[in-house]
């Protein structure tokens, strides 16, 4: 998960833990973070590839179209599931993460319930396509 | 006349001889009664008595000739006077020599008297001549008669010869007197019947006796009326007493020559002029002249006097030596002299010496009868100042018609020389400003096409100095920028930049000051003489270097609200160049230069405006762009941190039972803050979503099915509210973007359910055609608003009621008018009162269909 607010990687968080499978989830709070983690995963150094990504847009240093960009033109994470997780609602940026490949987007809920459960329905339905 | 009067008559006149007639025949008559008379007897005259020897004694006594034939040319007696009277031989009268005395000429005569009286045995007298003892013929009336025997016979003639050659002389004499009497009363009697005057023979008491036909013709009456009245029935009443007197003058045996006035038949009183006399024989004879013509000619005469003394003209009358011999009131004014100091001096004292050669030639003319005619000279007063006259001078001729002199007419036309200077110089001067104008309206339009100040001027400069003809010209302009700021530039003609570039600019002083300040065209003989010239420091007149100006002419140019636009001027090397000509074209062209210089000042102006224009328009639409941007930015980046305090508060709610009662109602607050805060940002989002969506065209809907759509969502508060909502008829097609008029429907009708009333609420939507557009109305019967707020209600985020009542940022009519005024359209409150409901309209132009 690459969120910036503590607030919402907390909700995500919760909303993650409800879920019926086991995980190891990594939160990094900026864009530049993230590209280093890749860097690392592709290097090899240690780190796996991600079974999902929980990507926010509006990131500090480096923004989130910047690291689906680069996920998608890495070489060992090009294919890993991507879900934006926004408050964005903008065309452009729309049309940027669709482009580079996007495997599932949702807005940011004002609604707290809202919030957890969209969440919650989207990460098992992703991980009903792919056990793994 | 003196018809009495003949040559050959014998003294004593006509009556005289008369008388000598008279007399003759009495003794002729005496004679024949001592005849034999005819008849019986021893009577004398029977023809016993012939033979009677005492007879003969008798016959020869008798100082006739008498004689007794017993037929023709038988005379056997004759007297002795016979013989003494022809001289023959006494006794020598035979049968065959009776003719010897008697002229051959009447033989023929005396014969055939003889047979006459043979044949009818009568008496017959005739005449014939006698030759007297001295030789001369003398006329004898002879008369033969017969005598008769008892038984009646003609038994002798006696005949009887008298001497009547006296008086047939006589005879002869009265004859051709009477004669020549007559033809001179026929010549009297037809000069009276024709003469012009009329002839009144009046008798002593004053009654016409004769008149002739002239008379008649003169009053108007037959004659036979003139002759039943009397002088003084024709004179007037106050005339009858001088009549009177002049009848009695007439005693004196003197004509009296008077003027009268006599009434004529038809009642008009005829002026006459009467010479009158009396005759031997007491009558009074008068000759009648009319002279109402005569009248007439003497007033004719009185008028042309009258108009000669008035006539503004002077007129002299002169004889053909030139000498003055009239001179009328105005000569006198014209010339000065009186009639009497010139009348029978020479015409030539008012002839300047230079011209005295016209006069002889004038009366040449005269002499041929011809008349000189507006003869325009020049001739001398008599203070000898000149005049110009104009003179036409006519011969005058006398009754005769031989010319004796001429008349003058002479005019002073002094005053109308010079104003016929004047107007040739005013038509020269028209002509010139008819030229002026023709070339400054060639000129001006070609200026005003000029828009660029720079160009223009030049152009102004050039025109300028070509048009007066100057070797150099300068305009000096004042010009603002765009900042306002006020310089002045110049540009030349005939002189290369250079010359001035070293030079400062004209200072408003001396000769430029009435150019700079607009007060006139200052036009220059040589300027370098003119009074204003070269008197201020430090050059005292042009500077060094500056081109040599002597003719000088310097306009300002100023516009019609007489702010000086600039300074014209204009020089030439020689004096003396300029003329009030070029005064005028240069006037007319600063009075184009200035139209031209503010047409291109305003343009210049206008394109400043405009480019400003341009400028604030996008000034504009980038701050509505930066509006929109913002508004987007705001919704987002106002939303994110918003999204942040609910779902915080939403966590912390979780464990709202850990919190005090206090801490609750706090997060609670926290709570509705940020819901409120989303409704505001989510409404300003969509108020900067109201705009006209492209440039592209607008599709034309059914604003009815629009509508519909717009009620099926608003079922809910619809039905909630239990309003009845009526749709009036078809609603038109407009050309409006779909979501644009769903937000107007939705909100206008969602407001007219939101402020209903409590009982029986409805909504009224209907639309009328207008003429310049489409009207939709939406009313209700609900609260209602106070019409002071009619503008109010409109702005952006207004309320008129607590959000606890009802429940609303006050953005929804802000929104509609937005999107109105997006279609060029426009939206009102109709008519609302508190609690009577209200009305709101919206209207949009008819847009051509595409």
């Amino acid at each position: 998960m690459v969120e910036d607010s503590p607030t919402d990687a907390y909700v995500i968080g919760e909303a993650l833990s409800a879920c019926p499978f086991s995980y190891e989830l990594m939160v990094l709070t900026d864009g530049d973070a993230a590209l280093t983690l890749l860097q690392r995963v592709e290097d090899e150094e240690g780190p796996p590839v991600p079974g999902l990504v929980l990507l926010d847009l509006n990131l500090p240093k480096v923004s989130g179209i910047a690291v689906l960009a680069a996920l998608r033109a890495s070489r060992r994470c090009a294919d890993a599931p991507v879900v934006v997780v926004t408050s964005s609602d903008s065309a452009s940026d729309m049309k940027a993460i669709f482009d580079l490949g996007v495997t599932a987007y949702f807005r940011k809920p004002h609604n707290l319930e809202a919030f957890m459960t969209l969440s919650k329905v989207i990460v098992e339905a992703l991980h009903k396509q792919n056990p793994d | 006349m003196d018809v009495s009067a003949f040559a050959s008559a014998p003294e004593g006149g006509v009556d005289a001889l008369q008388k000598r007639i008279t007399d003759l025949e009495a003794e002729v008559l005496d004679l024949r009664r001592q005849l034999p008379v005819e008849g019986h007897g021893s009577a004398p005259g029977t023809a016993q008595a012939a033979r009677d020897p005492h007879w003969h004694m008798l016959a020869n006594a008798m100082p006739h000739i008498v004689w007794v034939a017993p037929s023709f040319g038988a005379i056997d007696f004759i007297n002795d006077h016979w013989y003494r009277y022809t001289g023959l031989p006494p006794g020598s009268m035979s049968q065959d020599n009776w003719t010897a005395a008697l002229h051959p000429d009447d033989l023929p005569a005396i014969a055939a008297m003889w047979d006459r009286a043979l044949a009818t045995g009568g008496e017959v007298t005739f005449e014939y001549r006698v030759r007297r003892a001295d030789g001369a013929w003398r006329w004898h009336q002879g008369v033969h008669r017969p005598v008769r025997n008892a038984e009646s016979t003609i038994e002798n003639w006696v005949g009887v010869a008298f001497d009547i050659h006296d008086r047939k002389l006589a005879e002869t004499a009265l004859r051709d007197a009477e004669e020549r009497d007559r033809a001179a009363n026929q010549a009297l009697q037809l000069l009276i019947d024709h003469a012009p005057d009329g002839l009144f023979v009046a008798d002593a008491s004053g009654r016409y006796v004769s008149v002739n036909p002239a008379a008649g013709a003169l009053l108007g009456y037959s004659r036979a009326e003139l002759l039943e009245m009397r002088v003084q029935d024709l004179v007037r009443p106050e005339d009858l007493e001088r009549q009177a007197q002049t009848i009695a003058k007439l005693a004196d045996g003197n004509i009296q020559v008077s003027e009268w006035e006599l009434r004529s038949k038809s009642g008009e009183w005829i002026p006459v002029e009467i010479t009158a006399k009396l005759l031997p024989d007491g009558r009074m004879q008068a000759f009648v002249r009319d002279i109402r013509e005569r009248r007439r000619l003497q007033s004719a005469a009185l008028h042309l006097a009258a108009i000669v003394e008035s006539s503004d003209d002077a007129i002299i009358s002169k004889d053909l030596n030139g000498v003055i011999t009239s001179w009328n009131q105005s000569a006198e004014r014209v010339f000065g002299y009186t009639a009497g100091e010139v009348t029978g001096k020479h015409i030539s004292i008012l002839i300047p010496p230079d011209r005295l050669a016209e006069e002889p030639e004038i009366l040449r003319r005269l002499q041929l009868g011809e008349r000189v005619d507006h003869f325009e000279t020049i001739r001398r007063r008599k203070d000898g100042t000149l005049l110009n006259i104009s003179l036409t001078i006519s011969p005058v001729r006398d009754s005769t018609g031989r010319i004796v002199g001429a008349s003058k007419i002479a005019r002073d036309i002094t005053e109308w020389k010079q104003a016929a200077a004047e107007r040739t110089a005013a038509h020269r001067r028209e002509q010139e400003a008819r030229q002026t104008a023709e070339l400054l309206n060639r000129i001006g339009p070609a200026l005003a096409s000029e828009l660029s100040l720079d160009r223009l001027a030049q152009y102004i400069t050039d025109i300028a100095t070509e048009l007066v003809g100057a070797e150099f010209g300068a305009f000096f302009h004042n010009l603002v920028n765009e900042n306002g700021e006020s310089y002045t530039l110049y540009t030349l003609s005939g002189v290369p930049r250079e010359a001035f570039a070293h030079l400062s600019m004209p200072r408003i002083t001396g000769v430029f000051a009435p150019t700079f300040r607009g007060e006139g065209i200052v036009l220059s003989e040589d300027i370098t003489q003119d009074p204003r010239y070269g008197h201020n420091p430090p050059h005292h007149g042009m500077p060094k270097g500056h081109v040599p100006v002597r003719s000088y002419l310097a306009a300002p140019v100023q516009s019609r609200s007489q702010e000086v636009l600039g300074g014209l001027f204009l020089g030439h090397s020689q004096p003396g160049r300029f003329s009030e000509r070029h005064v005028a074209l240069l006037s007319g062209l600063a009075a184009q230069a200035a139209i031209a210089l503010d047409n291109a000042r305003l343009f210049e102006q206008s394109q400043w405006a405009q480019e400003e224009l341009e400028r604030s328009n996008r000034d504009l639409r980038r701050a509505n762009q930066d509006l929109e941007t913002f508004a987007y930015s705001a919704s987002h980046d106002l939303q994110e941190p918003l999204r942040m305090i609910s779902i915080s508060a939403q966590l912390l709610a979780r464990d709202a039972g850990k919190l005090s009662e206090n801490s609750r109602n706090f997060l609670n607050g926290i709570e509705e803050g940020a819901g409120r805060m989303q409704t505001l940002i989510e409404d300003l989002l969509s108020y900067t979503r109201a705009t006209r969506q492209g440039d592209g065209p607008v599709p034309r809907l059914d604003s009815g099915v629009v509508l519909e759509r717009v009620l099926q969502q608003l079922r809910p508060a619809i039905e909630e509210s239990a309003a009845r909502v009526v749709v009036d008829g078809p609603l038109p097609q407009i050309a409006i973007h779909e979501v644009h008029l769903t937000q107007l429907f939705q909100n206008l009708i969602s407001n007219a359910l939101k402020y209903r009333s409590a009982e029986d609420p409805y909504v009224h939507i209907s639309a009328l055609e207008r003429e310049n557009g489409n009207v939709f109305s939406v009313s209700d019967n609900g609260l209602g608003i106070d019409f002071r707020f009619a503008d109010q209600i409109f702005g952006l985020f207004k309320r008129l009621h607590t959000r606890a009542e009802y429940p609303g940022s006050g953005i929804g009519l802000a929104i509609c008018k937005r999107i109105v005024e997006q279609y060029g359209g426009r939206i009102w409150l109709d008519r609302s009162a508190p609690g009577d409901g209200s009305v709101f309209s919206f209207s949009f132009p008819i847009e051509p269909k595409a």
